[in-house]
């Protein structure tokens, strides 16, 4: 497996941010229902704190992410997929880039505009983004809500349809993401 | 007999001396400050009370013939974040419903250097009393005077934080009280 991606295949560093990021945000999702539903205690602010940790994580993973979907070109799609599952392919990707922006820094405005702080797993202090102001708080609570609806429907989008082409498709849409997978690489195995 | 002009002196002179003697000073609500710093996750942050009535009576010529009597309203609490004022009201914190108040009125007065004093008394959070030291500053103009003080203090020695909270530092033990109040003379 090579690092940079190949015409067919994602590479390792592709691949690796991949399920680093989508394994924290399953925990995410987990860890922050954890925290809201939990009744006000010391344990309630270190699953915060935790989740907030995690949160700046992802929002940084993306960042680097991003930098190297740019650097480093994408594998062609599927060569006779019809123009409008290439488009929803498109589009349902790039909104996944962009929950994965939105939502921890919608959660850096709440923190923020709730006036607590910021300490990336106890160590390193954020500063806030935003004022202290609880109208802020209020809609940014709402948005990074919303989000979490938004990115749960796409992530069944997006598992669907990695399943539709294994499954139904059978092409290598999937398997070219899964680790140490080189089926359809061009490049010889290292 | 006095002469009336002669009597009516004497009598602004008695009225005056008295009015002086008192040395009762008010509050100026918008310029002064009560509150405290604490700690969040690490973290300090500030918060003031907006409502509290503070009775001085204080000369620093006449250290005996004077008296703290503050009167906190717990409900004012303001450290700029809503949802931590509401929290602090609750009944692991301060048990706003059940004590509404908090007092402090000063038993003993002494001069600690040139300008500096401190104020002894007795401190009351939650029902629980305790003796209080406050060291501070006095600094005098014509029309009014400056008083900043500051005293640490545990939140444990008042019950504030019970349960869990009594023993996770994740917020922290020490609390610093701030005073900073900007005084005119009582007519």
């Amino acid at each position: 497996m090579t690092l940079r991606n190949s015409d067919h295949s994602w590479g390792g560093i592709a691949k690796v941010l991949h399920w680093l990021i989508a394994a924290m945000i399953l925990g995410m999702f987990v860890l922050g229902w954890i925290a809201v539903n939990y009744p006000m205690s010391p344990t309630k602010i270190k699953l915060f704190t935790w989740h907030k940790s995690f949160g700046i994580t992802i929002l940084m993973l993306a960042l680097l992410r991003m930098a190297w979907r740019f650097l480093d070109p994408p594998p062609a799609s599927s060569a006779h997929a019809p123009v409008w599952e290439r488009q929803l392919a498109r589009t349902s990707h790039a909104l996944l880039y962009l929950a994965m922006i939105a939502m921890p820094v919608s959660g850096w405005i709440i923190n923020s505009a709730a006036n607590f702080p910021l300490k990336l797993f106890g160590l390193i202090r954020l500063p806030d983004i935003v004022p202290a102001d609880k109208t802020l708080q209020t809609q940014a609570e709402f948005v990074h809500l919303s989000l979490f609806w938004i990115l749960v429907a796409l992530l069944i989008l997006h598992v669907g349809a990695a399943l539709w082409h294994h499954i139904v498709r059978r092409d290598d849409i999937l398997t070219r993401m899964l680790p140490g997978t080189t089926r359809g690489a061009k490049e010889p195995v290292e | 007999m006095m002469s009336a002009p002669r009597a009516a002196t004497a009598l602004i002179f008695i009225l005056v001396n008295a009015a002086a003697a008192a040395s009762d000073w008010i509050v100026i609500k918008n310029r002064s400050q009560l509150g405290f710093v604490a700690t969040y996750d690490g973290v300090g942050f500030t918060a003031r009370f907006e409502n509290f009535d503070a009775g001085i009576r204080f000369d620093p010529k006449q250290l005996e013939t004077g008296r703290f009597d503050v009167v906190v309203d717990i409900s004012s609490v303001n450290s700029d974040s809503a949802d931590r004022d509401q929290g602090m009201l609750e009944p692991e914190w301060f048990d706003m419903k059940q004590f509404p108040k908090a007092r402090f009125v000063s038993t003993d007065l002494r001069r600690t250097g040139a300008g500096t004093f401190a104020v002894a008394g007795r401190l009351t959070i939650k029902n629980i009393t305790r003796d209080f030291v406050l060291p501070f500053e006095w600094s005098e103009s014509v029309t009014g005077a400056r008083l900043q003080g500051k005293a640490d203090t545990r939140r444990t020695d008042f019950e504030i934080g019970t349960g869990d909270w009594k023993t996770d530092p994740i917020i922290g033990f020490e609390v610093k009280i701030l005073v900073d109040l900007y005084l005119e003379r009582k007519h």
